[in-house]
């Protein structure tokens, strides 16, 4: 068994990866839109931002891929708040392709170790760190 | 909400926390969530009622009444046309996690959570465990540190030495920052220039995301110290912050307690401040650091 190499490893903030690392065929097919579901992993989360977006509206931005500078923080707030859980439901009911919402993780500058991590992951080209993968694991099922 | 939970947990075992408590207290920004906590010891009962209390839910949901349903292990999450509501099972970790002998609301009976509680479970759950630097909660631990910090004092002594390494390492790294100064600045932030009017914290995001880093950093272990001239006399000002629990002096060179405390780590070369610091000058007599920099002159790092 291979411990991390520090208990403090996975509060690493990292990149994700350019965006040509999520052009693959797979990554372009759009999920399902389940407007109730993005609404209870964004209203109740950003009831202290002065700034709102409907799910339809947040489908369309990730479609379109271009934001104001309120759209990107407000969705960077979201996404930094995303568990193992959530982001996979994110992805999966937000109405948009992987490569969209790689490019809105991108544009909005994540770096939040779990959310960034998860999404390098989707990547064919991506490995996680040897030292995290057992991290990533066992606390939110990042892995693929 | 409320009586719609009644059927399963009694009010008086539940409470009110989030933001919105805190908002309530200071008014310092908006919230339109009500947030609702469940004591841990509470949630096998929680998951014995899921399936009840699940499908109600759904039935809401589907006449319309609520949207945007979100369950999760330890409760769940909606919204209605009057804002956001949660539930959720949490862990309390203070002794007095509801207030419940200064604050209960009227109608309901319910009773809100303590500053404390709130502030605990916003730096350890989401800053600590999560590495979240959400705007507002590092907005929330900045308005405590001028309204609160005997509740931020209490946090600090809660937190175990592995999750102050955590928050330092962020601190260090420039992670516990925040990104989106015009929702800080307009509207739901803009009293927060009235708490301190000698401290315009939104001049700019640098200078509020340096406050909280200061801030949080105080919450570790911090020391500060400026130089200054009185009467032909160089003296050096600093404050010993551990644990929110300010033991300031100020000195002379002569000093024999200067002298102990004195070393390379003790000082930083970078000079900083909080307006609110007090320094005990003798016995009978506190001043700030913006009163001593009146009285004796000196450079003010935030002018």
């Amino acid at each position: 068994m291979t411990l991390p190499e520090s208990a403090f490893a996975w509060r690493r903030r990292r990149d994700i990866l350019p965006l040509e690392n999520f052009d693959f065929p797979n990554a372009h097919i759009r999920s399902d839109f389940d407007p109730d579901t993005i609404g209870g992993l964004t209203s109740p989360r950003m009831a202290g931002s002065s700034f709102k977006m409907t799910p339809v509206e947040i489908r369309d931005v990730l479609r379109s891929g271009e934001f104001t500078a309120k759209q990107r923080n407000y969705l960077a707030e979201v996404f930094e708040q995303c568990d193992g859980l959530d982001i996979r439901l994110f992805r999966h009911l937000c109405g948009a392709s992987l490569y969209e919402l790689a490019r809105a993780m991108i544009a909005c500058k994540v770096r939040h170790p779990f959310v960034a991590e998860w999404m390098n992951c989707r990547s064919p080209n991506y490995s996680s760190p040897e030292s995290e993968k057992r991290i990533y694991r066992m606390t939110g099922s990042l892995g693929r | 909400m409320v009586e719609f939970l009644d059927p399963w947990f009694d009010r008086s075992r539940y409470a009110m926390g989030g933001g919105s408590v805190l908002v309530g207290r200071w008014g310092h920004r908006c919230s339109t969530s009500i947030d609702l906590f469940l004591g841990e010891h509470l949630l096998p009962r929680l998951h014995h009622q899921a399936a009840e209390i699940s499908q109600k839910l759904t039935e809401l949901s589907k006449s319309a009444e609520i949207s945007g349903l979100h369950i999760r292990p330890n409760g769940f999450a909606f919204e209605t046309r009057f804002g956001a509501v949660s539930f959720h099972c949490v862990r309390q970790i203070s002794r007095h996690a509801f207030a419940t002998d200064t604050e209960i609301e009227d109608s309901t009976g319910i009773a809100t959570a303590s500053t404390t509680e709130i502030l605990f479970k916003k730096i350890r759950d989401r800053m600590v465990n999560n590495s979240q630097y959400l705007a507002r909660d590092l907005y929330d631990v900045v308005v405590a540190s001028i309204k609160d910090p005997v509740s931020l004092d209490e946090v600090v002594h809660l937190l175990a030495e592995v999750e102050r390494k955590s928050l330092l390492l962020d601190v260090q790294k420039g992670d516990a920052r925040v990104r989106d100064f015009e929702g800080i600045l307009e509207p739901t932030y803009a009293y927060l220039n009235v708490l301190d009017p000698r401290t315009n914290l939104l001049d700019s995001l640098d200078t509020f995301n340096k406050i909280a880093g200061e801030v949080l950093s105080r919450i570790i272990n911090r020391v500060w110290c400026t130089e200054f001239t009185h009467d032909g006399e160089r003296f050096i000002a600093y404050g010993h912050v551990r644990g929110l629990r300010p033991l300031y002096r100020l000195a002379s060179h002569g000093d024999k307690s200067h002298r102990r405390l004195q070393g390379p780590t003790r000082f930083p070369s970078c000079l900083n401040f909080w307006h609110g610091d007090y320094f005990i000058v003798s016995d009978d007599e506190q001043l700030t650091m913006s009163e001593i920099i009146d009285r004796y002159g000196g450079a003010d790092p935030y002018l």
